[in-house]
């Protein structure tokens, strides 16, 4: 598939916020970026393999953050990913308890910025839990909260989409499987101690 | 707990309660912290089902672009991606058998493939033997030893006989000093005597003495000189292994 690469930052973050292309957009970043942070990870004792694992999360956690609207206009989408590649690829080496993360040096021009990736780095990690429990749903449940709340559809085309009998049957099943992922979540003494943290700061 | 349902919460985050609704709901809010912590457990949730199918859609496109990478590396550079392989395997070959001929080549391996000298016997002829190479026939090197003060310094053939002997008993620098007379007298003489034969024995005898320098350029010698006898018993790994002889030496 060829690609017109010719998009401005602003234009791929719209793509991404109305969902609009949202495929086309993230392969662009993977093409146009994947490289240049790659070679961050490489440069700084990480593998091809680190770097393909962090540089997935980067995306994830760029879109998670231009859903809040926490990308600015007036930084670059390339010094957003790289700010959220190096404070992932800080922390991962911290957790490997390696001196290479004692010798990184923080610029202070990025500070704003890496405080926003900071906490959504944190929220992401509540999230991802999430998600897992949210796999463990049945398919039926995780295909009607996936055609809500991500595909935006409305409850008509959803009903006859996975041939349910009315909306009021739909509407009940997508109440359980909400309030199901919602119990287990409950459940999970992990995201119950990150959220209790985060209410605190409210 | 709360009596406040999960759609009546739902409803307030997509700000579709009424207005009366939504205040009720907010100074509930502001009492309640379980029904605080139910409304941000709910938008976490709401955030990490549509996250689950950005996480996918970001997945599947990070395997095509990697896999569409590496089929372009290998594409740009087929040829050389094949010759690297085929120069790396080759590379390791070579120094695997380095190290193996390295390790296994010792001063004994060398001389133990050299042929000991048989005097020609001719089937359905009488032959006549002298004492002397009765004597090496019937593989007596100690009345050889006996005989040596007897044998004529003008009788080659036994002074050639004396040396292979000699060889036998391990006694290389005297088999070097009559094979070195024999080849100087050689040098005088319309026909020389042994004198393919010479060049070989006196290899034996300058290996069995570590006398690998000379070794070696009298190998060369044979080498370079496809119609002596000799020529066949010998390749150009035999000169590596005299050098590395001298290496280990």
């Amino acid at each position: 598939m060829k690609l017109n690469p010719n998009f401005t930052d602003q234009e791929l973050v719209e793509m991404i916020l109305t969902k609009n292309r949202q495929n086309m957009a993230i392969t662009l970043l993977y093409r146009q970026y994947y490289g240049v942070l790659e070679n961050y990870i490489l440069q700084n004792s990480g593998s091809s393999d680190d770097a393909a694992d962090i540089i997935q999360e980067v995306m994830l956690i760029f879109v998670q953050m231009i859903s809040e609207g926490k990308f600015r206009a007036e930084s670059s989408i390339k010094s957003f990913l790289y700010s959220i590649c190096r404070n992932l690829w800080i922390t991962e080496l911290r957790k490997r308890k390696s001196s290479a993360a004692r010798q990184e040096k923080y610029e202070e021009s990025t500070e704003k910025v890496d405080s926003d990736v900071s906490e959504s780095i944190a929220k992401t990690e509540s999230l991802k839990y999430i998600m897992g429990l949210f796999q463990e749903l049945g398919n039926k449940c995780k295909q009607i909260l996936q055609l809500f709340y991500y595909e935006e559809l409305p409850m008509k085309e959803i009903c006859e989409k996975l041939d349910f009998s009315s909306e009021q049957v739909l509407r009940n099943k997508k109440y359980k499987c909400l309030k199901s992922l919602i119990e287990k979540t409950q459940a999970s003494p992990q995201v119950y101690q990150n959220l209790q943290k985060a209410l605190r700061h409210e | 707990m709360n009596n406040i349902d999960l759609e009546t919460l739902e409803a307030y985050l997509d700000g579709k309660l009424a207005s009366e609704e939504k205040i009720l709901l907010e100074n509930s809010l502001k009492e309640d912290a379980s029904l605080r912590e139910e409304l941000e457990l709910l938008k976490l949730s709401r955030e990490a089902i549509a996250m689950n199918s950005w996480a996918e859609l970001i997945s599947g496109t990070q395997k095509s672009f990697l896999k569409e990478r590496k089929k372009a590396d290998s594409k740009a550079n087929p040829l050389w991606s094949w010759a690297g392989r085929i120069a790396a395997g080759l590379s390791f070959l070579l120094v695997v058998a380095t190290v193996a001929l390295f390790v296994t080549t010792s001063q004994n391996s060398m001389v133990e493939n050299f042929y000991s000298y048989q005097i020609p016997v001719m089937r359905g002829e009488q032959n006549t033997f002298s004492q002397i190479q009765d004597a090496y026939l019937s593989q007596d090197y100690e009345l050889i030893e006996s005989l040596r003060s007897q044998v004529s310094q003008s009788d080659l053939e036994s002074l050639f006989i004396l040396a292979m002997a000699d060889l036998e008993n391990e006694k290389s620098a005297l088999a070097e000093i009559i094979l070195k007379d024999l080849e100087t007298r050689n040098s005088q003489l319309e026909e020389p005597v042994f004198s393919e034969e010479i060049d070989y024995y006196l290899i034996q005898s300058l290996l069995q003495q570590e006398k690998y320098d000379e070794a070696e350029s009298r190998l060369e010698k044979i080498l370079q000189d496809p119609s002596h006898r000799y020529f066949k018993n010998f390749t150009k790994s035999d000169l590596w292994k005299i050098r590395i002889l001298k290496l280990k030496k």
